[in-house]
């Protein structure tokens, strides 16, 4: 049997590409390695339903009967090197495994700040089902958290502490919570609901210190003065785990450089999901998305290019988050200089904003609204939308999807 | 304990138990049942555990909340009467459910 296809990374792109791969007949051998052991699983529920006191197995990926049926060969190891001129990939454990084709989809890790020890019992983060059970056996009703970081894994996690804890502080450096990911409208919006919920959100407030004592609770001292917590969470973003790539020479800008086939500078290598740089933007500007749908649609995509399919990588790319009773859905890639303009929601508690710019919708982000989020996205896949055409049928995404 | 057969046509081709407390979603995954995919992770996000319910009857099924009926909405076979989203099937209070799987969740 030829070494067959080598897959790095068994999270949501690795194991969607592997199983891919089998649905359209692939017949050479697929590995794929990672450095955890047990069954591969969902990260979305960590930070929601296992936060949350719910069932403490991981939501796995697939089954084992799954993997042995497919003949897919999970490794628990770590990939250290790529000997590109051999096709080869060495392990930590000394073994090495040849390829024909070699798939980075090793994904992110939590982004962590100097001041915060992570070998302090009480200092979080929160990225792997271990990190979700620490946290969750810390989330006690006493518990006095600090959430460092008011993006989609602080916001979400201090929905489910402000639930069972006393007391909920988020501190974020920005002048307003999801500033990388949502318009200001949206921001607002959200943080008067976790101030409803009793989460006191501190804005444009630094860390300056942190201060472990001696009776193991943690005084954060920022510019807005010290708050004392005996459980820590650092939730300020991830990281691209792309050492491995760029220790081979491959291209790395913030991800792994891909093209619009998903390969890297290196023929035989492709790099998919929350790793690759992609050229997947407006104009053709590369992103990097950390997104289970975009990592799922790259491995979809992939497997029939490595089947022989010769088409470009175009997707419409979606998040959503959930946040104590609040969902929030984004379709679309907005940019922060891009208009926002708010519709009329149809729920009480739903709120809806258009981003556009140059006349046209780039995203639409809703808040509770899961019918006008499907509706947005089946108008933004329909091809470019003029916001002119929009107000002509009042802003009714659904009457424009209809017209 | 609650079993769930799933037909792809008329054919059964899973069975499976389901415990209290857990969605069928869960469960089917867990179990690998194919045709289920719940990549959200069963946040009534994505549509892609998308069954067609054959017994028992709807009503006696927990009951479609607002947001599961609106994302039903982007099923990506043809939602019908019988269409549920199988993260938000739990605890159902009868012995057996059966459940037609969709063409595609995809």
């Amino acid at each position: 049997m030829t070494p067959g296809v080598v897959i790095i990374g068994a999270g949501h792109a690795g194991i969607e590409l592997a199983d891919a791969l089998r649905a359209c007949d692939y017949a050479g051998s697929i590995t794929v390695v990672d450095q955890q052991t047990g069954a591969p699983y969902q990260r979305p529920p960590l930070s929601k339903e296992l936060l949350g006191g719910g069932d403490d197995a991981p939501l796995p990926l697939r089954s084992d009967a799954f993997f042995e049926q497919s003949s897919i060969r999970l490794r628990a190891d770590v990939a250290v090197s790529i000997d590109r001129a051999a096709k080869s990939v060495s392990l930590a454990s000394g073994d090495s495994l040849a390829y024909d084709t070699l798939v980075l989809a090793t994904g992110a890790r939590a982004r962590r700040l100097s001041l915060f020890d992570p070998a302090q019992p009480a200092i979080h983060e929160l990225r792997s089902v271990d990190d979700a059970r620490a946290l969750s056996r810390a989330l006690t009703e006493d518990a006095r958290v600090v959430v460092v970081g008011g993006g989609f894994i602080g916001l979400e996690l201090a929905a489910v502490a402000a639930h069972r804890c006393a007391a909920v502080t988020v501190i974020e450096r920005g002048t307003r919570v999801l500033g990388r990911v949502v318009s200001p409208e949206m921001s607002d919006a959200m943080i008067a609901r976790h101030r409803n919920a009793g989460v006191d959100v501190r804005l444009d407030t630094q860390v300056e210190d942190v201060v472990v004592r001696g009776d193991g609770c943690v005084s954060v001292c920022t510019s807005a003065g010290d708050v004392i917590a005996n459980t820590v969470v650092v939730g300020v973003g991830v990281e691209p785990r792309s050492e491995l790539a760029e220790r081979a020479g491959l291209a790395v800008r913030d991800g792994i450089v891909v093209d619009a086939s998903l390969r890297t500078s290196d023929h035989a290598i492709f790099a998919i999901g929350d790793v690759a740089r992609f050229p997947g933007g407006r104009d053709g500007r590369s992103v990097r998305l950390e997104s289970v749908p975009n990592a799922t649609d790259q491995a979809r995509h992939l497997a029939k290019l490595i089947c022989g399919a010769r088409e470009h990588y175009r997707s419409q790319p979606w998040f959503w988050s959930v946040q104590g009773a609040d969902r929030v859905q984004i379709v679309g890639i907005a940019s922060s200089d891009d208009d926002s303009r708010r519709i009329p929601a149809r729920r009480e508690d739903g709120v809806v904003i258009l981003r556009h710019s140059n006349g046209l919708l780039r995203a639409v982000e809703t808040l509770n609204e899961p019918g006008l989020h499907v509706a947005a996205r089946k108008v933004l896949a329909a091809g470019p939308v003029p916001m002119a055409a929009l107000a002509a049928v009042q802003y009714d995404l659904r009457a424009y999807r209809a017209a | 304990m609650t079993i769930v057969r799933f037909l792809t046509g008329d054919d059964v081709v899973s069975e499976i138990d389901l415990p209290t407390g857990v969605s069928v979603m869960r469960a089917a995954v867990t179990a690998g049942v194919p045709g289920i995919v719940g990549e959200c992770g069963g946040q009534a996000m994505c549509a892609t555990c998308h069954v067609y319910v054959v017994a028992p009857p709807m009503g006696s099924l927990p009951e479609v909340s607002e947001d599961e009926d609106e994302m039903l909405d982007s099923t990506a076979a043809p939602r019908e009467p019988e269409s549920r989203l199988s993260c938000q099937l739990k605890d159902i209070a009868c012995d057996e459910v059966v459940l037609r799987l969709p063409e595609r969740q995809l």
